[in-house]
């Protein structure tokens, strides 16, 4: 009953043959925080648009919120709408996010076209630019931002319609140690608020202030385990032996907080 | 290479040109504080005007108007001249040239050379020309600089434009900047490596490959762009800013004073 995503058996093959995932089988709870690690092209970013349904898996099943969504259910946009509303993504690159003329605009995408009257929408809009601290570049174009901007106003154009589950896809990549606290600052914000995280990430440093529990992919699950069972060799096994003594840093600084 | 870091100013231009006609938008002006609806019927009014007019005085008149316009709308001169100006009449020029000749319009003679002449019907048919088509686009920049893109795009909605054509607009809009951004790195970082001055075809099988490779980031980058926005509600209908629904009293008065200046100077004439 508390699930939110199931995935049975899920694979995706790229239409140029590049197996991106293959028999992965989870299940996210709500509330629950969690960081997919691995390699640069392990499938992450795959695994992430597969259960935030916007990619149907080529073989195995998805569950939203107790409904399986089977690829024909996947085509048809007009159904698939009502669960739009439940999801939200931010992508990698905050580029492909960001594309009207102002930072307000595109805050305001989702709301319009969920169809949210006008007083309801500048209200929410406010509200999240504030809690985010981008009042002051509401009026700006996006491609005069800076990095951590960006990603903040990204991630502001999905807290907006509050979503229950909201997937990020290398959040702080790319970014600055001051713009990566804020980043930090706006997903816990996100937990607080009892909603369900999934990070994409191969930033070790991140991790262990975000999740609670870790899935090691590579085109597989090769762990999936609560923080606290994850071992440094664990994360050693995916990116080489140097990662354990980064880990275990993190990890001490984890228990300490 | 001079052609490649001529074209790589043009962009950086272009970019940031569109981003100061978004600002310019933002402002607080007289323009900007009409509705982007009552705004697309008095602009469209006044062309029609400069369209249908045989009065190269109406034609002053109207370029006037458009000018007091941008300036209480503290739009920058330099900038509203430089494209009403340079560019467009410009390109009439060439439009026109041929119409000053004799074997397109026979009249009195200014100058002859090797048995063709230069009228004076062509000359005044070409200026005539020049200014019919700098008036109108005078009023046509002014929209376009005081009105932000999503807007003009609900304006048109309003109207009844076909949905697809508003479609487009507002897609190519979105990829417009996407593209340009990285079309200018892969430029720079193809003129980074460039060791020493490269020659004219040696430069073209270098930057052949960009044209490829900006083809397959375009794909990928749409593809991207198109799952954003299906993540955040979109769907077959296209639905815009509704910060601005209401048409209110300020802009129907603007396009009452603006009929009324059609009607007087239509009378007039």
């Amino acid at each position: 009953m508390n699930e939110i995503v199931m995935a049975d058996n899920i694979s995706y093959t790229y239409p140029n043959g590049t197996v991106a995932i293959e028999d992965i089988s989870l299940t996210i709870c709500r509330g629950e925080s969690v960081a997919i690690v691995g390699p640069n092209g392990g499938g992450k970013s795959t695994l992430l648009l597969v259960l935030s349904l916007l990619l149907p898996p080529d073989k195995g099943s998805i569950t939203f919120m107790n409904e399986r969504i089977d690829r024909k259910k996947f085509e048809n946009e007009a159904y698939m709408r009502k669960f739009r509303k439940r999801i939200g993504i931010v992508f990698q690159e905050p580029d492909v996010q960001l594309f009207s003329s102002t930072v307000y605009d595109d805050i305001a995408f989702a709301p319009i076209h969920f169809g949210w009257n006008e007083e309801k929408i500048k209200d929410k809009v406010n509200n999240v630019m504030k809690e985010l601290g981008i009042e002051h570049i509401a009026e700006r174009h996006p491609y005069e931002l800076s990095g951590g901007e960006k990603r903040l106003a990204t991630i502001a154009s999905v807290m907006v319609y509050s979503p229950d589950i909201i997937f990020l896809d290398e959040p702080t990549s790319n970014l600055d140690y001051e713009s990566k606290e804020l980043v930090i600052k706006a997903i816990n914000s996100m937990k607080e608020k009892r909603k369900t995280v999934v990070v994409a990430t191969h930033d070790m440093e991140i991790i262990p202030e975000i999740a609670e529990r870790m899935i090691v992919l590579n085109r597989r699950i090769i762990k999936d385990d609560s923080m606290d069972n994850i071992s440094p060799e664990d994360m050693g096994a995916v990116w080489g032996k140097k990662a354990i003594k980064f880990f275990e840093f993190f990890m001490e600084q984890r228990h300490k907080n | 290479m001079k052609f490649i870091s001529k074209t790589l100013a043009e962009i950086t231009s272009f970019i940031s040109a569109s981003i100061y006609t978004e600002k310019y938008a933002s402002l607080n002006g007289l323009m900007q504080k009409i509705d982007a609806r009552a705004k697309l019927v008095i602009v469209l009014a006044f062309i029609f005007l400069a369209v249908y007019t045989s009065s190269i005085w109406v034609l002053a008149f109207l370029f006037t108007i458009a000018i007091i316009l941008s300036i209480s709308s503290r739009i920058s001169i330099r900038h509203y001249m430089s494209r009403v100006l340079l560019f467009i009449p410009l390109f009439t020029s060439i439009v026109a040239i041929p119409s000053i000749f004799s074997f397109i319009t026979p009249g009195e003679g200014i100058i002859s050379f090797f048995g063709v002449s230069i009228t004076y019907e062509g000359v005044r048919a070409a200026l005539f020309l020049i200014a019919r088509v700098t008036a109108a686009v005078s009023f046509s920049i002014l929209l376009i600089t005081t009105t932000r893109w999503n807007e003009l795009m609900n304006a048109m909605l309003f109207f009844k434009i076909p949905k697809i054509f508003v479609m487009i607009a507002e897609m190519s809009y979105r990829y417009i900047f996407l593209l340009l951004y990285s079309f200018q790195n892969m430029m720079l970082s193809a003129k980074s490596r460039a060791v020493s001055g490269i020659g004219a075809t040696k430069a073209w099988k270098i930057y052949a490959p960009i044209m490829g490779a900006m083809f397959i980031k375009t794909h990928e980058m749409h593809e991207k762009v198109y799952l954003s926005m299906l993540s955040r509600g979109y769907g077959v209908e296209i639905k815009g800013n509704s910060r601005k629904m209401r048409i209110d009293i300020g802009s129907t008065a603007a396009i009452a004073a603006a009929f009324l200046t059609v009607i007087a100077v239509y009378m007039i004439l």
